[in-house]
């Protein structure tokens, strides 16, 4: 299943400033003297905040600035918070315009899965207490769904937008018909503007925007994917695995996991966690095949924490002997210290028994007997130790 | 009696040339499937295993009668491939593909409402119906075999995994299906769950869930409604799965604190359907209901 990948908010506003919706002026700055001259540029009063840092607001990481010095002042005090963090020491900082609003409101274009449409929602209560505004008055929320085979009906749009606002609507759905263009044209899974605001000089200005790009989109979407490339902070481990196509999410435990289909991999996690083990990660390699297998195993191998590693394969096309022989060659040219437990069954699974049986693994049948040995193993090293 | 698919179904391949084209056409032959022809583009006077291949789905009605499809090519040729079928008027279009755009997922969906076309997928394994021996996917062909448990599943390897376990042990199988692994597909688990409630060959349906998305709630609200009476088994899994990345606000403001899968078994729970925290657990529960 795709994931979604949040875009940075520099470079969505680029996209919304492309696509006819007004943003703040901003700047990207990387030190305190930057921030001055940006000020000049800027002006009046600035927001100064890191991009990519979830949550920045309540970690006090977002400042205003009514002088070039405070400006610069802020700036100074928030690298000094940043690189204090270890986790955040790449993060970008924006400097940009403060907008006085107005009104604030909310608007997003997002998908509603359990009636596979695309929705627009709109709300008079814009900013940060948006979800309890949703929870505590679901009235002041108007949803309106799209048939994306035709695209907004802007009448219908316009009758709904009455219910939320009262002026400047025509306006209001130009900035809505350009957030679905948007939608639209970068296979998003989200653009939502919390808040958009609606300046005295009755201009909306989207503040701070949210946009999620369905990743199984990126084939055909070449800019975007160039920009993903520019700014993977991934790990090495990740970014190789995503390389091969496969789905990896790294966790803290110390049995590595190595199996195929997310719902497998899932229920593997499952129950090794009923047996009181920990997985080190989740990887679900979809195609499966010997070749594949042995770099899964030497990617693996890398990773410290990792004690014993259940290769969990159910074949339903590919062929147990043939994983198996790559098993067999990692093992004989890597002799590695890593207990190796495996339950690879399906087509051909005999073959499979008797490759893994040469090199002195037996290939475990059942699933729960699988992870049953492998978190007997994992402990038994700790002990070891 | 089955549902989706039965005695009638006439299957044409879409992708019938390519390596997993011909592969899975295989498995399906051999299963019993009567697949009565493939397309490719540009095709001309080819077989494959003696079934013809033509350019288009329209030729493939015209010709051979097909009225179900099986969309097998890459994932960014998904959309037109199944926008050909529905527009050609095919009423059941199985997409397998994983990776297959969701905005395009969404246009696919919507023409199929319009046309009257059930989709299944995409991201899926297929439909298979050991007791009318017709598959339209790829599950392995060994690990099914007839008799009254309906399946619903998100997941395609768990299928294959619980096909295995049942069939082992004697539980046999009227129709499974894997709806398909994406956050939308095209025929969700409560319309597959009320098809079995129709179908009388059907005793009870094994549910296999996931956490993330509504399928399960759906399913949960059926049964406390009073829609769907026959007993349901559920197994989910993603209980030590990472937490889905959150879509910013507009996935809360929608979902008001569903989808996690504590309250998913608390809903499923809260409408007396049985959960299974571990498969054999699941099997147990089944052979209650089967062994009647």
């Amino acid at each position: 299943m795709g994931d979604c990948i949040q875009l940075f908010e520099d470079y969505v506003n680029k996209i919304l400033e492309g696509n006819n919706i007004k943003v703040p002026k901003y700047k990207i700055i990387g030190n305190a003297e930057e921030a001055k001259s940006a000020y000049a540029d800027i002006g009046k009063e600035v927001v100064i905040k890191p991009i990519g840092i979830k949550g920045r607001g309540k970690l006090g990481l977002v400042y205003t600035a009514k002088t070039k010095e405070e400006a610069a002042d802020a700036t100074k005090q928030l690298l000094d918070k940043i690189s204090n963090n270890a986790n955040n020491a790449k993060a970008t900082i924006i400097i940009e315009e403060k907008i006085n609003a107005k009104k604030e409101f909310y608007l997003a274009v997002a998908i509603d899965t359990s009636l596979s449409k695309p929705f627009i929602i709109i709300s008079s209560s814009g900013g940060i207490n948006i979800e309890e505004v949703s929870a505590n008055d679901p009235d002041s929320i108007v949803r309106v769904p799209v048939d994306i085979t035709v695209g907004i009906n802007k009448d219908e749009i316009a009758k709904s937008l009455l219910r939320v606002s009262a002026e400047q609507n025509d306006s209001f759905l130009n900035i809505i018909s350009n957030a679905y263009s948007i939608f639209r044209k970068y296979d998003a899974e989200l653009v939502e503007i919390n808040p958009l605001i609606l300046t005295n000089n009755n201009e909306f200005v989207a503040v701070d925007v949210i946009m999620n790009i369905n990743d199984d989109s990126l084939p055909r979407q070449k800019e975007i994917s160039e920009y993903i490339k520019q700014h993977d902070e991934r790990s090495a481990i990740v970014r190789d695995m995503a390389s091969m196509g496969w789905s990896y999410v790294e966790l803290d435990g110390d049995i590595g996991i190595i199996s195929s289909g997310a719902g497998l991999c899932m229920s593997t996690l499952d129950l090794m966690k009923l047996y009181g083990g920990n997985p080190a990660n989740f990887l679900d390699m979809a195609q499966v095949d010997g070749n594949g297998l042995y770099k899964a195993l030497d990617m693996m191998s890398k990773n410290q924490n990792i004690k014993a590693i259940l290769i969990h394969l159910v074949a339903g096309l590919n062929d147990c002997g043939l994983m198996a022989e790559g098993i067999k060659k990692f093992v004989e040219e890597r002799n590695p210290n890593i207990k190796i437990v495996t339950r690879i069954v399906g087509n051909n699974e005999e073959v499979g028994d008797k490759v893994l049986r040469s090199i002195n693994i037996e290939n475990i049948h059942s699933m729960d007997k699988a992870v049953e040995k492998v978190v007997e193993v994992s402990r038994n090293d700790n002990i070891n130790r | 009696m089955t549902i989706l698919i039965g005695k009638d179904t006439k299957v044409v391949i879409q992708g019938m040339t390519g390596t997993a084209g011909k592969a899975h056409t295989r498995t399906m032959l051999d299963f019993g499937t009567n697949i009565v022809a493939g397309t490719k583009p540009n095709a001309s006077n080819e077989s494959v295993y003696d079934i013809p291949v033509f350019s288009t789905v329209k030729e493939a009605i015209e010709k051979r009668g097909a009225n179900t499809s099986i969309v097998l090519v890459p994932a960014q040729f998904a959309k037109n491939a199944a926008l050909e079928a529905i527009n050609a008027g095919i009423k059941l279009v199985v997409i397998a593909p994983e990776h297959v755009p969701i905005q395009d997922t969404m246009e696919i969906i919507e023409n199929a409402r319009k046309k009257g076309c059930t989709i299944i997928g995409p991201n899926t394994a297929g439909v298979i119906a050991p007791n009318v021996k017709c598959k339209v996917g790829f599950v392995p062909n060994r690990y099914y075999t007839p008799g009254s448990i309906g399946i619903a599943s998100r997941s395609g390897t768990l299928l294959y995994e619980f096909g295995n376990r049942l069939t082992s042990e004697g539980l046999g199988q009227s129709t499974c299906v894997g709806v398909g692994g994406d956050s939308i597909v095209g025929t969700r688990m409560a319309d597959v769950v009320k098809l079995f409630e129709e179908d009388f060959e059907t005793k009870a349906t094994l549910l296999i869930g996931e956490v993330g998305g509504t399928q399960e709630e759906e399913v949960a609200e059926l049964v406390a409604k009073g829609i769907v009476r026959k007993p349901i088994v559920a197994y989910l899994v993603g209980k030590s799965a990472p937490k889905d990345k959150r879509m910013g606000h507009a996935g809360a403001i929608m979902l008001q604190g569903k989808e996690t899968i504590e309250s998913k078994i608390r809903i499923l729970k809260n409408a007396n359907i049985e959960v299974a925290d571990t498969m054999q657990d699941a099997l147990k529960f089944l052979r209650k209901y089967v062994n009647q």
